[in-house]
């Protein structure tokens, strides 16, 4: 019930931002960061026992009110404006297929969409882990073939519903998804993992350094999490609700 | 070795758990309704019999739920003689 109401005041929320945004993207930003503001004093997660937090917290809280921004601001027809957002990445452009490129719920998420269009060639975006067994075999299986035609693959290394690898992370576990470490070793190809994260109004490409190629699953997962937590030690406002669910 | 055992060994191979034979009939689903192997697990059973016969086998997860009886029959008419 209390998920479902916040669920819709979340949505709500996303449209009146988002139509603010159609208008004046810079008072849409004012709005979302003000929000963020709001609830990083209000809320009592997450805790970070011996740091000092309110900083953190409040670039963790004004990250999520500015998602919440541009998911109202795409579904109301601002996803090239979203784009244009996008800092140019040289790193991203270097990058050669085939590859998987292996993102993270985590900082301006919809400044991924344009991933497809800036990398050197053709990509297949996997979205989501619905439908049937069969379904998702036929996506992978297409994925496959996708590289073997030495293309890029891009899809999340922490989708909500997936088969799941646990790893070491953070002193705990983190639970991340199977589909790309199997597909990397079949298809013998790097995984290069890739987050978007804010700086001022625009948004920034990271690129990390490609994973080695390995026929090990569980190894290739394991150092995809040694990268996250070092991004993360490095900038740990840019921890999301996502990666929190997750571990 | 004929088609429908090397396919019934690469399935076996491919199973989170033995497969009994009496199990591998020809009319079940390699899903989770049927032989229980995940998504991967068939696109691999796919992949390796894509490998192994040299056919396009993609085809076969569109539509209609993937048997054994299908996966073996479509081996059959498209690998040369």
């Amino acid at each position: 019930m209390i998920g479902r109401v916040r669920a819709r005041v979340s949505r709500l929320l996303s449209l009146i931002l988002g139509w603010l945004a159609k208008f004046s993207p810079r008072a849409a930003f004012a709005a979302a960061d003000a929000l963020g503001w709001l609830w990083s004093w209000t809320a009592r997660r997450p805790r970070f026992p011996g740091v000092e937090t309110r900083a953190i917290r409040r670039r963790i809280w004004t990250t999520h009110a500015r998602t919440i921004l541009l998911g109202g601001w795409m579904a109301l027809g601002g996803r090239e404006r979203i784009r244009s957002l996008v800092r140019d990445n040289e790193a991203v452009v270097q990058l050669r297929p085939p590859m998987i490129v292996g993102t993270f719920h985590i900082g301006p998420i919809h400044g991924l969409s344009v991933l497809a269009d800036r990398l050197a060639a053709p990509s297949l975006v996997l979205r989501g882990a619905l439908g049937t067994d069969q379904q998702r075999a036929l996506m992978f299986h297409r994925a496959i073939e996708h590289l073997q035609q030495h293309g890029f693959v891009i899809m999340a290394l922490d989708p909500q519903e997936a088969r799941r690898i646990e790893v070491p992370f953070l002193g705990g576990t983190l639970h991340l998804a199977r589909g790309a470490f199997a597909m990397a070793r079949i298809a013998r190809v790097p995984i290069v993992p890739l987050v978007a994260r804010w700086d001022g109004d625009a948004i920034e490409l990271i690129v990390g350094e490609p994973l080695a190629v390995s026929t090990d699953e569980h190894k290739l997962a394991s150092a995809a999490a040694r990268w996250l937590e070092q991004y993360l030690r490095d900038a740990p406002g840019e921890l999301s609700y996502r990666v929190l669910e997750l571990m | 070795m004929t088609i429908d055992n090397a396919v019934l060994e690469i399935v076996r191979a491919r199973a989170a758990r033995p497969l009994s034979f009496d199990e591998l009939s020809n009319d079940v689903t390699l899903g989770s309704d049927g032989l229980g192997l995940d998504s991967i697990a068939i696109a691999e059973v796919l992949l390796d019999c894509q490998q192994k016969f040299g056919v396009s086998v993609t085809g076969l997860l569109e539509g209609e739920p993937l048997t054994l009886r299908r996966l073996v029959a479509h081996l059959q008419q498209e690998t040369p003689a």
